[in-house]
């Protein structure tokens, strides 16, 4: 058998054989990590609203709430190194921000995480419009830049949604 | 010979200590007993299973095309990994995800499939693999248990997200931290330099003893036959 056809056959079986480890495996995991991320959004979603959040939350286009006073907004403003994903609270023009996923540098944008840096949380309530006027982060100014932009995303998209859905003017907007 | 391979791989080359291998995961992982074995276990997982692999299969795999093959399995084996952390280990996973991820370009691992699984049979190959997740493990839970005394006065805090809620009761709580300084990344680099330091010490000052036990051994031979030439 030539050299290289052998080599060939030799990589796909090895291809092979690690696929089909990967995909069983997916098989057996793919059930245990959905309800994971469920029970982590669920648990983010109430911390958020203080108290239980409703578990048949309809999205549209990234934002949830119907036409009630308050809004979860879900979406992804470009920080420094890549989009940062975030959860935010938009209720009587007060906002409350989390990041669930980013690619930031650790150490930098520590204060992304509010579970290890109170930055967010201390942060809660804060009228959407002040967003934009919070001081910089030093060492982190395109990272904080995303955060405060996250804040008129979110804003705008309820503003949107409740345009769409011909909602009567609340507070919220 | 399979004895001989673990503690080689343990302790004589171990990973991290001597070799000064896998620095990243270790340093950035260790500031907590939980997260350090966290990480070992997830280490050991994937040096075992890559270092069988590779022997399994050392008489198919293409020379030309090694690197790549030892690769594919390695990184199969980390993403089994991470998927079984985030299905039964969540909490854990949300803590050291990203460090799990990069154990696929740990040079730990690549290097012992290259210099000896690639080689050897399927028991040397373990026995290999097994000593140098032993050595790893070692090293992290030494790093870890100090950064965690020195840092938040406790040991073993938080084993419950890695084995459950009877782990809880593991903690010790020994006194108010000292040195916070321990927990953030320059403590790691400053204690793992002490740990290093020490352990370099401790076998420059054992090398010469067993230099010297050797030359006794080897001396023996030749001044027995004087003395007993030279007995009545």
């Amino acid at each position: 058998m030539p050299n290289g056809l052998s080599s060939f056959l030799a990589l796909l079986v090895i291809g092979g054989l690690c696929g089909l480890a990967l995909t069983q495996t997916h098989r057996l995991t793919a059930k245990p990590i959905e309800d994971n991320r469920i029970r982590q959004a669920q648990a983010l979603l109430s911390e958020l609203l203080e108290r239980p959040a409703p578990t048949d939350l309809i999205w549209v286009s990234g934002v949830s709430g119907g036409c009630g006073d308050w809004h979860f907004v879900r979406g992804a403003i470009n920080g420094y190194a890549g989009p940062i994903s975030y959860l935010a609270l938009l209720k009587q023009n007060t906002l409350r921000l989390r990041i669930t996923q980013h690619q930031e540098t650790p150490g930098i944008a520590d204060f992304l995480n509010h579970a290890q840096d109170p930055y967010l949380p201390d942060l809660d309530d804060t009228p959407t419009a002040d967003w934009a006027k919070l001081d910089n982060i030093s060492g982190a100014t395109i990272t904080h830049k995303a955060l405060r932009r996250m804040a008129g995303q979110a804003q705008g998209l309820v503003n949107q949604h409740r345009q769409r859905n011909s909602c009567e003017a609340t507070s919220a907007e | 010979m399979q004895n001989n391979d673990f503690r080689r791989a343990a302790i004589e080359n171990n990973p991290a200590w001597i070799q000064l291998l896998g620095l990243c995961p270790l340093l950035a992982v260790s500031n907590s007993v939980v997260n350090a074995t966290g990480l070992a276990l997830a280490s050991a997982f994937v040096v075992i299973g890559s270092n069988t692999s590779i022997s399994l299969l050392r008489r198919i795999i293409p020379d030309a095309a090694r690197l790549p093959c030892f690769v594919l399995i390695i990184a199969t084996f980390t993403t089994l990994t991470v998927m079984a952390l985030e299905a039964y280990a969540f909490d854990l996973y949300s803590r050291i995800a990203l460090f799990v991820q990069i154990i696929v370009t740990n040079c730990m691992i690549l290097g012992r499939a290259e210099v000896f699984a690639s080689r050897q049979t399927v028991g040397r190959a373990l026995a290999d693999a097994l000593g140098t997740a032993a050595g790893f493990a070692l090293a992290l839970l030494a790093l870890g248990a100090v950064r965690e005394v020195l840092g938040r006065g406790t040991l073993m805090a938080d084993m419950d997200v890695l084995f459950g809620p009877a782990a809880a009761s593991l903690e010790i709580t020994l006194f108010a931290p000292p040195l916070a300084l321990a927990l953030l990344p320059p403590g790691a680099f400053i204690i793992a330099g002490l740990m290093f330091a020490l352990v370099q010490s401790r076998i420059s000052r054992s090398a010469p003893e067993q230099a010297s036990a050797h030359r006794g051994d080897t001396a023996q031979p030749e001044t027995q036959p004087q003395t007993q030439g030279k007995n009545p």
